[in-house]
């Protein structure tokens, strides 16, 4: 039984005002040679329109390829206020392209051309560079960047992936283009002179491209990772919306994908796995949504360069903030505060970002519960340099802390006490990366990491025992990666992939109960304490080779990981293959087939409480589906899965015969387990103003006990539905999102039994035979950017759960189980955002 | 293996929200575990908590009906001894049997209960020798001869092996008898050469004048009375301290009840308790003390602690704010199987 101490109100509502303030510390704007006029009569400065933000390209899979310097030429016609209203092509490039690249022509937003200190509408010549690459690029690689201008004034502005070159000025011609005296923006308005060919805006799009070896794979990128509604701007959120991905208790930020377990999926973050994503308590993700280029996410099937999860796979890329000059951008609401600086090196080379943010939670929450202390705090570090046209180096450096301290009353009156909890979390990392792009198609990568993870937990309450456990690990990573890719229809992809870490344990514990002892009627543990130190290797190699007969195409892939830890020394030899055949340019189907390994968790190796001879467990991962491209940017793609589990560990109380005598052992690797469904993406990228999708799954997660029989997993759901749409109307921009899905598994409890030595009632189960009730959640957001004299402002409202449904996340009962109450989930949450950019 | 360090995180976060909002969410309405408003077994007692194989004990049951209106209720006792639980999953068995109680065992199948007939006490009889011999050789059939058959010999005497004894309350019905509760109790039964005992009976001050004690004058059963004779009265609304007293005098006369009757080589705990063997989970074979655990239940008012323990054993109540009568009943436990009860009426003025 629970005891509450407090009321709350059903609906929480945070008014989050954000100030950000981003000074560009320009490069003196291009002296342009004054215009000769007579000294009696000079008539208004003219500045042309300036591109604000960089463009966002959006072109299917499957493209075909597009040198770099391809660039289809535009007339864009620019309102008063910036925005463009037409668009001409001048110069096509190519028919599968040019429409997509109009399309992303009208999202660009200018500063608007003026005469003297007055707005007017101008049309200007624009070059919308295009550059798609080769599938060559592993999936993380950083973007190319642009190379040096041999010569100004290419105004072009890169895709978030590259940094901005410099903007300059057109010259003095182009400006004479604007129609003079034009006090409404108007699509007839006369043309202007063409502007001199050195006149020109442009901006420049890369395109991801698919990736042979992964039967799965959604990329997410520019505004679907920071739009969607319910989300509050962090990309990571988005992947609970995706098919594959169950539905997890309070948000949290672990996932449930395909039917297995939180621990089998793996994040990445340009390459190495992290410990997690978000901060405590719903916090935001541990890394900047600035430097977040793309999210890749795997529900299964993933490629043969990652390896050691059992399911699906998350990777972040991350990429500097476009800037061609010096930036400074300062964030604050009532939660936190962050900063953003970013120093961009002469000749476009690279840049040095630093990043920063910082809570202040200690300030809010005593105003709304007693005994709480919440803080984080998390760092970026970016350091890009292009050592030469072909070779590029980089590296990021970030880390993560958060801590969560309670303190509650314990007893009344002369038996009161206070007892305190305690939980820190932290974790850094450094990723050093080199790159070559040689003659023949060859791409080299070596990168190298290393990291810190640490985490405490602490209970101390006066009259017992102080309780804690401190977990430290140390870890080394290297990694090297040949891709080499020929032509269209071949692919080889080849690496090595070393690591190895020292995990410290220091732990003050209650100790096990052991054979002959049983229920105590109070808290009465006898406390060990430990130390203990794991060490862990591991080296993985990796082959994939493509293989492209006309509308077929096979990627074969092979594995191979050597595992070493406790008293575990074995190698994994991991199969997989991917097989797709293009029916019609728009229709392909594919199947896909692997097996998979990870190791287990390190807790479930400690000397004391765990077994060091636990195997790796695996699976097995099979699919079959179809992807079909539809008119008006709609993508859908549906498959059938099924992962067979093997050797998972499982909890026990068994002992087991050691030399003379038997000893205690705490997990079996003998558990077994499968999930099974479908699943149904139906997308529409963003062009427009409109994106969308629909994700649908239909699933079923098991779990073998003794004697074979399958019992549901605890976080199987059968239905999850998610749809979110977003539609981006003059300066408004509607989004919403809802989610359905089936409930979790939940004991059934028919009655209770009164255990006479511990003093407490023991339920009468039936097993997973009930569910809690379907959840549903409907999130809606809304953006406005307006100008507001010389800063552009935007306003957004992210409503959470907006009418409030009273969803569970589980049951709670009475002392002896005769009455019982939903534990009810997240209420309404509303954020209001105010940005300001100078 | 990848830096995967710390993905304990997942239940490590969990429990660091649920803490968080657990201080915002609204109150269930539950009833409280220490008022006593229905029916319900407050404890189940064996006189002898811990058996030699082939020795009886004498069961009884402390049971309380505030609704009381004559209904009529009585005990129906069974027990079992089975293998159910053993050999569970693996090389290893869970050994429910030897030690470590798991789910409610309810015996299980029913065929394999016992029947120990009905009323308010029950005797049980622990198995012989030679069934107890029985059940091993099952034992090691099941497992696969694994595990040494010396060292089972040594978790007999060391540890010993379970008894459930199961008491149900039945009251009758339209059609037929209606269970009110079940509960349940473990008795040991070992060839351990210093078998449990139970913890001496109850006695405890109530404020600052009453005292209570199974040992008073007029105390009988479960009944415990107040030492000097005069009823204990609380002033309405009044909040006083209860002290239990962990070594009472027992008179000699109580020839049943022992002190505590620890081993100061094995523990130092105030007052020193007895100690009992355990498998711990390493596989060594070690002593660990036993404890004294207070649950103190009412009818009315309200208690600051459920269950006491060393070292602040003592418990506030606050009585209610109507005159009237208040039932209370203290518990006493050892943490391994030994009870001792007590119930006294306290007069709200």
């Amino acid at each position: 039984m629970t005891r509450f101490t407090r009321t709350a109100t059903a609906l929480l509502v945070a008014v989050c005002v954000t100030v950000a303030l981003r000074v560009e510390a320009q490069a003196p704007p291009a002296q342009t040679p004054p215009a000769q006029t007579p000294p009696a009569q000079a008539p208004p400065a003219l500045t042309p329109p300036r591109l604000l933000a960089p463009a966002s390209l959006a072109l299917p899979d499957g493209t075909a390829p597009l040198p770099e310097g391809s660039a289809v030429g535009l007339q864009l016609d620019i309102d008063r206020e910036g925005a463009v209203v037409d668009v001409v092509v001048l110069e096509p490039l190519r028919e599968d392209v040019d429409p997509h690249v109009v399309e992303a022509a009208r999202a660009l937003r200018f500063e608007p051309a003026r005469r003297g200190d007055t707005p007017i509408p101008a049309r200007v010549r624009f070059r919308f560079a295009v550059q798609v690459a080769a599938p060559a690029d592993a999936p993380d690689a950083p973007p190319a960047q642009p190379p040096a201008p041999a010569s100004p004034p290419v105004a072009t502005t890169a895709s978030p992936s590259e940094p901005t070159p410099g903007a300059t000025s057109p010259s003095s011609d182009a400006t004479a283009s604007a129609a003079p005296g034009a006090s409404t923006p108007s699509p007839t308005m006369p043309p202007a002179e063409p502007p001199e060919a050195a006149g020109t805006y442009g901006a420049r799009a890369r395109v991801v491209p698919r990736e042979p070896g992964a039967a799965s794979r959604v990329v997410l990128t520019g505004e679907e990772l920071t739009t969607v509604p319910g989300t509050l701007g962090e990309p990571l959120r988005v992947v609970g919306s995706l098919p594959g991905v169950g539905r997890t208790p309070f948000g949290l930020g672990f996932y449930v994908v395909r039917g297995a377990s939180f621990e089998n999926t793996g994040f990445f973050v340009d390459g190495y796995p992290v410990p997690l994503l978000y901060h405590l308590a719903a916090g935001p993700a541990v890394i900047s949504s600035r430097l977040v280029e793309r999210l890749d996410f795997y529900p299964g099937g993933y490629p043969a360069s990652y390896g050691r999860f059992n399911a699906g796979i998350i990777a972040l890329h991350t990429a500097p903030p476009a800037r061609d000059s010096f930036s400074f951008e300062l964030e604050l609401d009532v939660f936190r505060a962050s900063a953003l600086a970013v120093v961009p090196f002469p000749e476009r080379r690279g840049s040095l970002a630093v990043a920063l943010r910082r809570s202040y939670y200690e300030l809010i929450l005593p105003l709304v519960v007693d005994g709480v202390s919440l803080s984080f705090t998390d760092w970026q570090v970016r350091l890009d340099y292009a050592l030469s046209r072909r070779v590029r180096a980089s590296l990021f450096v970030f880390g993560s802390e958060d801590a969560l301290d309670t303190s509650a009353a314990v007893g009344s009156g002369e038996t009161s006490s206070t007892a305190t909890t305690s939980l820190g979390y932290g974790f850094s990392r450094a990723i050093a990366k080199l790159e070559a792009r040689l003659p023949g198609k060859v791409r080299l990568t070596w990168s190298g990491t290393v990291g810190r993870d640490a985490s405490g937990t602490r209970r101390r309450e006066p009259g017992s025992p102080d309780l804690a456990l401190d977990l430290s690990a140390i870890f080394l990573g290297e990694r090297a990666e040949m891709v080499w890719q020929p032509n269209e229809r071949l692919r080889t992809h080849a690496g090595l992939d070393l690591a190895a870490f020292v995990i410290d344990a220091s732990a003050q514990l209650p100790l096990p109960p052991g054979f002959g002892e049983i229920p105590s009627p109070d808290f009465d543990p006898q406390v060990f304490g430990f130390d203990a130190s794991i060490v862990s290797s591991g080296v993985g190699a990796f082959v994939e080779q493509k293989v492209a007969l006309g509308p077929l195409e096979v990627t074969g892939g092979l594995r191979v990981d050597h595992y070493r830890y406790g008293e575990v020394s074995t190698a994994l030899v991991q199969p997989r293959l991917v097989a797709r055949y293009a029916v019609t340019p728009k229709l392909t189907i594919k199947a896909a087939s692997g097996l998979f390994s990870q190791t287990p968790q390190p807790f479930q190796l400690l000397p004391t409480l765990g077994s060091a001879s636990l195997a790796p467990n695996r699976s097995w991962q099979s699919s079959v589906g179809v992807e079909l491209t539809l008119p008006l940017a709609i993508e859908i793609e549906s498959q059938l899965y099924l992962n067979r589990m093997y050797g998972l560990a499982r909890p026990s109380t068994g002992i087991v015969p050691e030399g003379e005598g038997a000893r205690r052992q705490f997990f079996f690797d003998d558990g077994e387990g499968r999930a099974y469904g479908l699943e149904l993406l139906v997308r529409r990228k963003v062009a427009e103003g409109l994106y969308g999708w629909l994700s649908y799954t239909l699933s079923r997660s098991e779990r073998f006990v003794e004697g074979g029989q399958a019992v549901l997993f605890n976080f199987d759901q059968t239905h999850i539905l998610s749809v979110a749409a977003s539609y981006k109307v003059w300066r408004f921009r509607f989004g919403a999102r809802m989610q359905v899905s089936t409930g979790r598994p939940a004991q059934t409890v028919t009655g209770a039994v009164y255990d006479a030595d511990s003093g407490r009632y023991r339920p009468v189960l039936t097993g997973l035979t009930g569910r809690l009730p379907t959840y549903h959640q409907l999130d809606l957001r809304v953006d406005y950017e307006f100008p507001l004299g010389p800063f552009e402002a935007s306003i957004y409202l992210d409503g959470i759960n907006v009418y409030n449904a009273p969803n569970a996340e589980g049951t709670l009962y009475q002392y002896d189980f005769q009455r019982s109450a939903r534990l009810p989930g997240l209420p309404a949450l509303a954020t209001l955002g105010f940005r300001l950019i100078y | 293996m990848r830096a995967n360090a710390s993905r304990h995180t997942a239940p490590l976060l969990g429990l660091a929200l649920i803490a968080l909002l657990a201080a915002c969410l609204p109150d269930p309405g539950f009833d409280e575990r220490d008022l006593v408003k229905t029916p319900r077994i407050l404890a189940v007692l064996a006189d002898k908590p811990e058996l030699a194989p082939g020795e009886s004990a004498t069961m009884s049951v402390l049971f309380a009906d505030p609704r009381g209106g004559g209904r009529p209720v009585r005990f129906r006792w069974s027990a079992c001894v089975g293998l159910e639980s053993l050999g569970g999953g693996g090389p290893g068995f869970s050994g429910a049997q030897f030690g470590m109680m798991e789910a409610p065992p309810g015996c299980g199948d029913p065929g394999a209960r016992l029947t120990l007939g009905e009323g308010e006490t029950a005797v049980l009889a622990a198995p012989p020798a030679a069934q107890i011999d029985l059940l091993v050789a099952q034992f090691r059939a099941r497992v696969g001869e694994a595990i040494p058959v010396e060292f089972i010999e040594k978790l007999l005497d060391e540890v010993g092996i379970q008894i459930t004894v199961q008491v149900e309350a039945l009251t009758p019905g339209d059609a037929g008898d209606v269970t009110l509760i079940t509960g349940f109790k473990r008795v040991f039964v070992s060839r351990r050469a210093e078998r449990g005992t139970n913890p001496p009976r109850p006695r405890f001050a109530i404020g600052e004048d009453g005292v209570v004690s199974a040992y008073a004058a007029g105390s009988a059963g479960f009944d415990c009375a107040s030492e000097s004779g005069a009823p204990i009265e609380v002033r309405a609304g009044a909040t006083v301290a209860l002290r239990p007293d962990p070594t009472p005098d027992i008179p000699d006369d109580d020839a049943d009840d022992e002190p505590w009757a620890g081993d100061p080589m094995c523990t130092d705990t105030d007052p020193v308790t007895e100690c009992y063997g355990v498998l711990d989970p390493q596989g060594f074979f070690a002593r660990k003390p036993e404890n004294a655990f207070y649950t103190w239940n009412v009818t009315g008012g309200t208690l600051a602690e459920g269950t006491t323990s060393r070292p602040t054993r003592d418990n506030e109540w606050t009585a209610p704010t109507t005159p009237g009568e208040v039932t209370m009943w203290v518990v006493t436990r050892d943490g391994h199987g030994g009870t001792s009860a007590c119930r006294t009426t306290i007069t709200v003025r």
